[in-house]
């Protein structure tokens, strides 16, 4: 049975007594998810953070294990994240990507233990769109829908919102804020579409030469992997502290950047930039499905909103096969 | 395990990357064991005189005297470091190539004053360089990151060889290009944590261009902003006046 929530200051209030939460807060000219202090630092007027909630889960630089040698003996420790955490204000496209996200580091037959313990003690609250931005595509991929994957989502109502709970964590928060209700209402905003059917046969189109004249444009800058929701891909580096000691660390990497690709000796698999971008587009739209039985990418544009000289792969798509 | 001896030795420069060695010195101190400070003017009076197994350098090469100094350490030196952008590109002062050496000495001191001037460069037309680190200033944890794989015996790759942009996008900005700033993020090595972009200006390059930047494009974005040829060209010369991609964007402009 769903609630309705009518004062949302007031049920904020209360999470930020009991637990760390993060939400997008107004900066400049954007929003970016932070640490609220007050329930005053969060308003509904944001469409979507120029970067994704994925640095919760997978910061930046993190160091994975402390190694040490000593008297001959060897020992690893891993060094766990346990800090609990509320994401708050998830818009429905991002709680798709974490789900590509647990798809990647959850299942199959290893799991990040790293991912898994921030994912395990991270609540999300998510929050319909009550209208699209400029390069939002969750229409074409449907992401503007979410029937799993959050702990409570809220849809905005005239006189309050809508809560439908998505887990036991999410229940515990229900308190007496809330009043139970059998209304039933969605916010499911229009937003941009694209020749989506092209990418059934994008194998076909993987020579075109678009790919070329697009990437001139191309500053191989990696903003849009660093935005993009479900761009996970890391490096691997052992930091020495000393003679006995050191950090195995892991960073964030990009196909964007020229080491990706590279082997011992040398060489590199992708050294053109059309090669760089078209495996970006290709792994998020295509190859994803046979890799992971899913598409990576959920349409929340960010990779259009970031780029600065506006490529934008859905416009890529539609015009492939055309000249 | 033997200590290492280390020395640090300054060349023509403003001193920064040795102030910035200070910063490091309580890192540096926590080596102890396995590193010892052999020279270091800067630092104490009583200086060894080699050999050394690692020798950092700071400042660049602009006279004669310059060019004997950095081969006698070179010759006393198993491992060479370049520290900061005057060691390894020329730095600032680079900037006077631009003018005809004969000019040029007489720009500031009076006829006569100076006599062995050659032309600004890094010390890596002199001699070579095992490892370079980048920045003006540098950034003191790239120094101890990598005295400490060296203490260990690791020949490292630089890990830097990525774009400002990773970083500034990593701490959430907004970009500087967007709002029509001028920033040479997308053509520079990262490693400084975009700390000029945190503090609103756009980034000068100070830590030396990719080889892959893609110069071309980033001039197109910066001309349609509304920058003219020399007002980016100004920019570009600040810290790589000596990078092959500046003299290039001079001599061909938009058609780079
Ligand atoms: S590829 Fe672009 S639109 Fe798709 S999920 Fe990534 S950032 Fe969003
Ligand atoms: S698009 Fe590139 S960076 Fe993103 S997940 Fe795929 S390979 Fe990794
Ligand atoms: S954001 Fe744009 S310019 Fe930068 S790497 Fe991606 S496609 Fe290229
Ligand atoms: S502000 Fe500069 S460094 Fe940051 S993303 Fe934009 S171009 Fe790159
Ligand atoms: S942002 Fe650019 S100019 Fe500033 S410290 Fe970094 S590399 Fe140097």
């Amino acid at each position: 049975m769903p609630y309705l929530l009518r004062d949302l200051k007031a049920f904020l209030k209360t999470l930020i007594k009991e637990h760390i939460v993060i939400a997008p807060v107004k900066e400049k000219n954007h929003y970016d998810y932070k640490v609220l202090e007050s329930e005053d630092e969060f308003h509904l007027d944001y469409v979507n953070t120029l970067y994704p909630p994925k640095k919760f889960l997978l910061p930046y630089e993190e160091n994975l294990l402390l190694f040490s040698k000593r008297d001959g003996e060897f020992s690893a420790k891993p060094l766990l994240n346990k800090t609990k955490r509320v994401l708050f204000g998830v818009r429905p496209c991002d709680v798709h990507g974490i789900a590509v996200m647990d798809r990647v580091f959850l299942s199959g037959n290893y799991v990040d233990s790293f991912y898994e313990s921030r994912r395990k003690n991270t609540i999300i609250i998510a929050i319909e769109c009550e209208k699209a931005g400029e390069n939002c595509y969750c229409e074409s991929f449907g992401t503007y829908k979410v029937e799993s994957g959050y702990d409570l989502l809220l849809t905005p109502v005239d006189d309050g919102f809508i809560v439908r709970v998505g887990s036991d964590e999410g229940k515990k928060l229900i308190n007496e804020l809330f009043e139970e209700t059998d209304r039933d209402e969605h916010k499911y905003p229009k937003s941009k579409t694209f020749k989506k059917e092209k990418l059934a046969k994008m194998e076909k189109y993987f020579h075109d030469e678009l790919w070329k004249t697009e990437a001139e444009k191309c500053l191989s800058c990696a903003a849009c992997t660093i935005a993009c929701p479900t761009c996970t891909c890391f490096t691997i580096e052992d930091e020495v502290q000393d003679p006995e000691t050191g950090y195995r660390k892991r960073r964030w990497a990009s196909c964007q950047l020229k080491d990706f690709t590279e082997v011992a000796g040398g060489m590199t698999f992708r050294k053109e930039t059309y090669k760089k971008l078209r495996h970006f587009a290709y792994h998020k739209l295509y190859w994803s499905i046979k890799q992971y039985g899913l598409r990576m990418c959920i349409g929340c544009g960010r990779c259009i909103d970031t780029c600065p000289v506006n490529i934008n792969i859905f416009d890529i798509v539609n015009r492939l096969g055309e000249e | 395990m033997k200590r290492l001896k280390l020395a640090v030795f300054s060349l023509t420069s403003c001193d920064g990357c040795q102030v910035v060695l200070l910063q490091a010195f309580k890192q540096l101190l926590q080596l102890e064991r396995y590193i010892e400070i052999s020279h270091f003017p800067l630092l104490k009076d009583k200086n060894k005189r080699g050999p050394f197994d690692i020798s950092i350098v700071e400042g660049s090469v602009v006279n004669k005297r310059d060019i004997k100094k950095i081969k006698q350490i070179r010759k006393k030196s198993k491992i060479l470091i370049a520290l900061g952008t005057c060691a390894t590109h020329g730095g600032v002062q680079a900037v006077k190539n631009f003018m005809p050496q004969d000019k040029v000495v007489h720009a500031v001191y009076p006829p006569g004053f100076i006599k062995d001037a050659t032309e600004v460069s890094g010390i890596g037309r002199h001699v070579k360089v095992d490892y370079e680190i980048w920045g003006c200033p540098p950034v003191a944890e790239d120094i101890v990151k990598l005295l400490k794989k060296l203490m260990v015996g690791q020949k490292p790759k630089n890990i830097n060889e990525e774009p400002v942009c990773v970083e500034c996008r990593a701490l959430g900005h907004e970009c500087l290009l967007e709002k029509g700033i001028l920033c040479l993020g997308p053509i520079t090595h990262k490693g400084c944590n975009a700390i000029c972009i945190s503090a609103g200006r756009g980034c000068y390059g100070c830590r030396g261009f990719l080889n892959e930047g893609n110069v071309k494009q980033l001039l197109k974005k910066l001309t349609e902003m509304g920058y003219s040829i020399g007002q980016i060209e100004d920019i570009l010369s600040v810290y790589m006046s000596n990078s092959k991609k500046v003299k290039r964007v001079i001599e061909y402009g938009e058609n780079y």
